[in-house]
């Protein structure tokens, strides 16, 4: 054990290792994830036990009250460019300056050197109707 | 490693605090917790007293706990990262004399640091421990200083966890020097500290030691540090 920690590659900590976009339509949104190279992210389909799973949440309950996001493939750990996909079903319809929607990530990234504690992200995708 | 010494005389060694903030659940330190059994066994760098301690972060225990963790020594590894001006906090993750940091596994980086951390002098420091009464009666001696904290942390020297669930699940996780409690006990006043404590005794069995250090709480940089295994 002592000799094979010398050959490990060592690189510096990269302490911020996934960044997310959103974008879409009032129909579907696009939560993009870019993981850092080294770097795995802790998909949906984490069971429980060790690291938490990804979680997304909207504010907006009023108009989004649910969503099931699905992600690429069933892997419990993601590397590189992953897109979530968000299938929406609003209740009410879109206010014609548009609606503001906010969505609270909580997740877990980890590479086979360091571990990072959960995360909390706030990302927000403005939608337009339509006719707009 | 740090690389083996075969010494053939006796040097004198400067003490230095090796402390590894490590989690039972994350699945990157093992090999960190290897490293710091073999830094406190081998004590490879010949001019070193190499002091190592193992302090367990709660922020891994989401769904099972570990046992070592606590709250106190999550904040300890918070109060590194503002002092040292790092982004945030993770495992596993060695801190250097309170000074230096790097991935709990990097041997050759951990042995540049501690190297580094050799550079500057240290004052000796003194410090008895005894089990009487279900206490520890602790006492700490050293001339300087004024102004620091001095801290004592009990350490089990060495515990196995079998893990059941996590990252980390069916394997047997052996750390050495685990904190089981970390306590103040004064401030450095005037020219000599010397200062007797009843430490109450954590819910340990019988192998562990005792780590008293002074700390510049401005810088976290350790200024003295000694201990008494019982």
């Amino acid at each position: 054990m002592f000799y094979s920690l010398l050959l490990l590659a060592y690189f510096a900590p990269n302490l911020n290792p996934v960044q997310w976009t959103l974008t879409g339509t009032p129909k579907q949104l696009v939560l993009h994830a870019s993981i850092s190279e080294h770097y795995k992210l802790y998909s949906l389909t984490k069971p429980k036990g060790g690291p938490i799973p990804l979680e997304i949440k909207f504010r907006e309950t009023n108009y989004v009250p649910a969503i099931h996001p699905t992600q690429p493939n069933p892997a419990h750990q993601l590397s590189g460019e992953v897109d979530f996909t968000i299938p929406l079903k609003l209740i009410k319809p879109i206010p014609a300056e548009g609606l503001q929607l906010h969505v609270d990530l909580r997740y877990q990234s980890c590479s086979d050197q360091i571990c990072l504690p959960p995360t909390r992200r706030e990302l927000e995708v403005t939608l337009h109707s339509a006719s707009h | 490693m740090l690389g083996l010494c075969l010494c053939s005389q006796a040097q004198p060694r400067t003490p230095i605090l090796v402390e590894l903030f490590t989690a039972e659940g994350c699945g990157a330190c093992p090999p960190a917790d290897e490293l710091i059994t073999a830094i406190d066994q081998i004590q490879p760098i010949p001019t070193a007293n190499l002091i190592v301690l193992s302090e367990h972060v709660t922020y891994w225990d989401t769904s099972s706990r570990d046992r070592f963790a606590s709250t106190a020594l999550t904040n300890r590894q918070l109060g590194y990262a503002k002092l040292l001006k790092i982004e945030g906090v993770y495992t596993p993750q060695l801190i250097i004399d309170g000074q230096y940091e790097c991935t709990g596994g990097n041997g050759p980086e951990a042995k540049r640091l501690i190297l580094e951390a050799l550079k500057q002098p240290k004052p000796q420091m003194e410090i008895t421990a005894n089990r009487i009464n279900g206490k520890i009666k602790t006492n700490v001696s050293f001339f300087g200083l004024s102004g620091a904290t001095v801290l004592v942390a009990i350490a089990e020297n060495l515990a196995e966890t079998k893990v059941s669930k996590g990252e980390n699940a069916g394997k047997t996780l052996k750390h050495t020097a685990v904190v089981r409690a970390l306590h103040t006990i004064g401030t450095a006043e005037g020219l000599r500290f010397d200062t007797t404590v009843d430490l109450p005794m954590p819910p340990i069995v019988d192998n562990f030691r005792v780590v008293a250090f002074v700390q510049d709480s401005k810088t976290g940089r350790i200024l003295a540090v000694a201990q008494s295994k019982l």
